[in-house]
């Protein structure tokens, strides 16, 4: 299985997703993400709409695609998404997710508005 | 972009000339099927679904692609039509999505998106993943909700996203997209990494 979301680096495998997720909680204790609306399904493929996000109190995390956080930095981050993945014979083999990732990376700290003159 | 151009990047043309939906059902262009990700229609599909397919095809392609007709609004967008995506202030109706478009057309000249998987549908729905963008060498621009452009920066914004619309009556009442803003906005200078 592919997993590739757009804030982070993509991962590929049983091993790899388990290494992903492991870490994505380890950082953000209370990750939860949740759907917003119906999925929507054509042959192979699954579309999800989400939000939900965390805070981070935990180890220093540096899967973020923007830059690494250092430990515990207290920041809360709470974004939506939509996600297509591909099914084939009852198992995922792919999930490729786009992040509202302005405004995960504002929240924590890792993007900054620049005004334009 | 020219249709070169979307054919050497491996998009796809929505709709077009002819082949709206082929056998295997891809959306696109006949001669760029080769170029097309695996379809993914379901044969169960109703011709409903297979429509609105249809209808968003003309949609991408006309409010869009690189050649922008004012009157697609007229003909495919209900006339109190929800227009939504995460860089942008929402627009309703049509006036006011003419105007959207007019404006973006008027900063990015050469402003084109284009499909870069099938469309997957499904009721009232249609789910489109598209690429795209253009130079800002034409008027300031102000649309962006978190910054405004002077006009003529030259800056480049090519970008990603995926959109869902639903559609009643032959016709899209919403039209709802998520942009990849942190590419978009860092190309044109309104956001910047902070690095710890």
């Amino acid at each position: 299985m592919l997993l590739h979301y757009s804030l982070h680096a993509p991962r590929r495998g049983r091993a790899d997703i388990k290494a992903f997720m492991a870490a994505f909680r380890a950082s953000f204790p209370d990750l939860s993400f949740g759907g917003t609306a119906e999925l929507i399904a054509e042959g192979d493929s699954v579309v999800g709409r989400w939000i939900g996000g965390g805070t981070h109190t935990g180890a220093a995390f540096g899967d973020m695609l923007a830059g690494p956080l250092p430990a515990a930095t207290g920041r809360k981050m709470r974004f939506s998404g939509t996600t297509v993945l591909k099914v084939i014979n009852g198992r995922i083999v792919e999930e490729v997710g786009l992040d509202d990732g302005v405004t995960a990376l504002l929240q924590l700290g890792l993007l900054r508005i620049t005004v334009a003159a | 972009m020219t249709a070169q151009d979307m054919q050497r990047r491996n998009l796809l043309r929505w709709a077009g000339t002819g082949a709206v939906a082929t056998a295997a059902g891809v959306v696109g262009l006949t001669g760029q099927a080769q170029a097309a990700p695996r379809a993914s229609t379901d044969p169960r599909q109703t011709a409903r679904e297979q429509a609105n397919k249809a209808i968003v095809g003309r949609w991408f392609d006309g409010f869009w692609g690189p050649t922008y007709d004012p009157a697609i609004v007229e003909a495919l967008a209900a006339p109190d039509m929800l227009l939504q995506y995460s860089l942008h202030v929402p627009r309703r109706g049509r006036t006011d999505i003419r105007a959207f478009m007019k404006d973006f057309r008027a900063s990015f000249p050469d402003l084109a998106f284009a499909g870069t998987a099938p469309l997957i549908a499904q009721g009232d729905l249609v789910v489109g993943r598209w690429l795209g963008g253009g130079t800002h060498t034409g008027a300031a621009f102000s649309d962006f909700l978190l910054g405004s452009l002077p006009a003529a920066t030259g800056r480049k914004m090519h970008f990603s996203g995926t959109t869902v619309l639903r559609l009643a009556g032959g016709r899209i009442v919403e039209e709802i997209g998520l942009d990849d803003g942190v590419t978009a906005l860092t190309q044109l200078g309104l956001v910047a990494p902070i690095r710890a």
